[in-house]
């Protein structure tokens, strides 16, 4: 319950202030919602399989973004940005779907 | 253990630690779950997500306006050019009408200014009309078969303009414009793409091309030269139009003005 609250209260926050996004950090943002999410969806699949535990999920969470924005930011210094970003993406995405399909299969035996 | 074989097996796809923590843990003890921190870390999240959909949301119209902007800046330069284009006319006429005041005041002058009303028409610095020919050519019919571009067409290239161009001026022609274009010793014939420049203007089949001279010795000795030759052969290949027509008045205008190369402008006379 305590988590649902906390999601909304970002998204009313986002909401509300409509903060800028600094021009330096615009081609990290997408990488490191993605990565995030990769992060909430291992988090979820753990509580659901009964091994979640709060400490992992905060460290994951949090290396997760700043790595996935670190390995896009070293990739536009070598010249290879965008490369690395669609590297970055497929790997999340799989395993995006891997967790996603776990839960399903968790939540509805199927 | 391959990155890429745990990903399509998806063991690994939950993040180990969560094992590692369940492992730890005395047996049987509860897992710690859902605390404050979850709820920062996840209110972080959606803080994220809508800052990424905000922003990209506030940004396409910001593309929407800035081609608006383009485009705007685009007229207005075109506007003013043409009001700049209008003044430059209106110092010309003005500073002709000077000139000729000028010369008109002694003997020499008045002989200068004779010269030059005789030369001017022929430089295309001035309006010209006299006999002459009026040519039409025009693109052939496009090939048959299912390949609409191949090379066979009968399209008219900027190089055939200026051969039947050179052969005008070597058959005598005194003044010569293409669709209403004069043209000058110096005016150029070119082709950006499909289109056809004449003086840097794009100018459209068909191609009129309107020729000052005597009629007649021009038509010989256009149909004896290079030029000629050319021209019947297209027609007589690729099916473009190439007609010659005797007019007993042809009009041509005048050129723009040549850009000045050694006149400058005098600062704080």
């Amino acid at each position: 319950m305590i988590a649902v609250i906390g999601l909304l209260a970002g998204v009313v926050i986002g909401f509300a202030l409509q903060p800028d996004v600094p021009l330096w950090l615009q081609p990290y943002l997408p990488i490191a919602i993605v990565a995030s999410l990769d992060a909430m969806f291992g988090g979820l699949r753990a509580r659901l399989e009964g091994v979640f535990d709060e400490k992992v999920f905060v460290v994951s969470f949090v290396s997760n973004t700043i790595v996935a924005a670190l390995i896009v930011f070293v990739g536009d210094r070598l010249g290879v940005g965008s490369q690395l970003t669609t590297g970055v993406v497929v790997v999340l995405g799989i395993r995006i779907f891997t967790n996603l399909a776990a839960i399903r299969r968790r939540l509805f035996r199927a | 253990m391959s990155l890429l074989a745990d990903l399509i097996s998806g063991r690994d796809a939950i993040d180990p630690g969560y094992a590692e923590a369940a492992a730890r843990r005395a047996p049987g003890a509860p897992a710690r779950h859902l605390g404050l921190p979850v709820a920062v870390v996840l209110c972080l999240l959606g803080l994220l997500l809508t800052v990424a959909v905000v922003q990209t949301a506030r940004e396409r119209p910001a593309a929407k306006r800035e081609r608006a902007a383009l485009i705007e800046n685009i007229r207005d330069r075109s506007t003013a050019n043409e009001e700049l284009e209008r003044q430059a006319e209106l110092l010309r006429s003005e500073s002709a009408r000077l000139q000729e005041r000028q010369l008109d005041r002694s003997a020499a002058g008045r002989q200068a200014r004779d010269e030059l009303s005789r030369l001017a028409p022929r430089a295309a610095a001035a309006e010209m009309s006299g006999a002459g020919l009026l040519i039409s050519v025009d693109d052939g019919p496009p090939p048959e078969g299912p390949s609409p571009d191949s090379p066979v067409s009968g399209h008219i290239y900027d190089h055939d303009l200026q051969t039947l161009v050179n052969g005008l001026w070597a058959a005598g022609a005194q003044g010569i414009a293409i669709n209403g274009r004069r043209l000058t010793a110096t005016t150029a014939i070119r082709a950006a793409g499909e289109a056809i420049l004449v003086d840097y203007r794009p100018i459209s089949p068909p191609y009129e091309i309107s020729v000052v001279g005597d009629p007649g010795d021009i038509q010989v000795e256009l149909a004896d030269s290079e030029a000629g030759r050319h021209m019947r052969t297209l027609q007589s290949t690729f099916g473009i139009r190439y007609d010659l027509r005797e007019e007993s008045s042809v009009e041509l205008p005048k050129a723009g003005a040549p850009p000045l190369r050694y006149a400058k402008e005098v600062r704080g006379g």
